[in-house]
């Protein structure tokens, strides 16, 4: 996907220096947009790499160090987007924390942390988004445990609904301004965080011979679909979430 | 001036963090306790907790600094074993004093 006028789209991704969102910064980078801006949270090692992937493929990059929980660090992190690039045409939430554990065992403060950073955080963004958007493209990354009860995911999956239903109003809200807001949900993503789920190894095995195409997503299949997503091919589409599993759902 | 605080303030605000985070009682919560197998954190809280500090104490935290604050060569599995309420005051202390010089 490239602009009519070449690669001069301004791109926001959240939690954009590992895993999914580094696959869509890059892929962003590659073909899209001119100027990518990492959200990331404290890993300075990994996200410089990630500007040095990004600019290896000509496009600059802004790392934005915030703490997305925190209103006054999103408003921090807004205020030097209008001052550095003054707007925004791409913005993909990936931006995601959980505790691998069953539902029944979550505390409260881990309900509301997991809430903070996967869902509400998305709807503050989007909120900020708005002034700095023309015309716009939103995608919000989710994942199946939003319809389904996955073991140990009781932390993630009710962060995951919540989300998709927030895309679907802001879609409804924002259609009519030239804002398009989506989602992609992945299945089994071979990421680092997800060797935090107990017995990840074996599950990995298990969940590649249940799924129809035969392997775990890699980011960079959710971040082609992303991709899409932004592209003018999708402009059709409107609070959908994609899933993008290879089938894993099917079953 | 959260940098003039003293280790005992400190302690006595991180209790009232510990408290709400971990929804534990403030007779758990000694210095020598250590904040997983003692007080029943995960890394998740861990991270909550940190998020509580930041705003609390005004300090910008890191997963890598406090791993090296408890000190070298030491991965992200060990502070399971090695942080306690203690380091983690030290630690807060430390980010104040660096907040401190900064400003």
């Amino acid at each position: 996907m490239r602009s009519a006028e070449g690669k001069d789209l301004i791109a926001l991704v959240t939690g954009g220096s590992r895993g999914i969102g580094r696959a869509v910064s890059l892929r962003l980078a590659a073909e899209a947009a001119g100027t990518v801006i990492v959200n990331y949270l404290e890993n300075d090692i990994e996200a410089e790499r990630t500007r040095k992937l990004i600019e290896e493929r000509s496009s600059s990059c802004i790392l934005a160090k915030a703490n997305l929980c925190h209103v006054a660090d999103v408003d921090r992190l807004f205020l030097t987007i209008k001052e550095t690039v003054g707007r925004l045409d791409i913005f993909v939430h990936c931006a995601a924390v959980t505790a691998f554990k069953p539902l029944r065992e979550i505390r409260s403060n881990q309900w509301d942390l997991t809430m903070n950073v996967n869902a509400r955080s998305f709807l503050l963004c989007v909120q900020k988004c708005i002034p700095l958007m023309k015309v716009g493209k939103i995608v919000a990354i989710s994942s199946l445990g939003s319809s389904r009860a996955i073991p140990n995911y009781g932390a993630l999956g009710p962060t995951k609904a919540a989300l998709e239903a927030t895309v679907r109003y802001l879609a409804a809200e924002l259609a009519p301004t030239g804002i398009q807001v989506n989602a992609v949900s992945g299945g089994f993503v071979k990421t680092d965080s997800i060797r935090k789920v107990p017995g990840a190894d074996m599950l990995a095995e298990k969940t590649a011979a249940r799924t129809p195409a035969g392997r775990l997503g890699t980011p960079d299949d959710i971040a082609g679909i992303v991709l899409f997503l932004l592209s003018p091919s999708a402009s059709w589409i409107c609070g959908q979430t994609i899933v993008a599993d290879g089938g894993l759902s099917l079953l | 001036m959260e940098n003039l605080l003293s280790e005992e303030e400190i302690f006595a605000k991180l209790s009232v963090i510990l408290q709400e985070a971990l929804r534990i009682g403030t007779t758990k919560i000694r210095p020598e306790a250590r904040v997983f197998d003692d007080l029943g954190a995960e890394s998740l809280d861990l991270l909550d907790i940190r998020f509580r500090v930041d705003e609390s104490f005004g300090v910008k935290t890191s997963d890598e600094d406090l791993i090296r604050s408890l000190g070298e060569g030491l991965t992200a599995e060990d502070i399971q074993e090695k942080l306690t309420v203690r380091s983690l005051v030290l630690y807060i202390q430390n980010c104040l004093q660096e907040k401190s010089q900064i400003l």
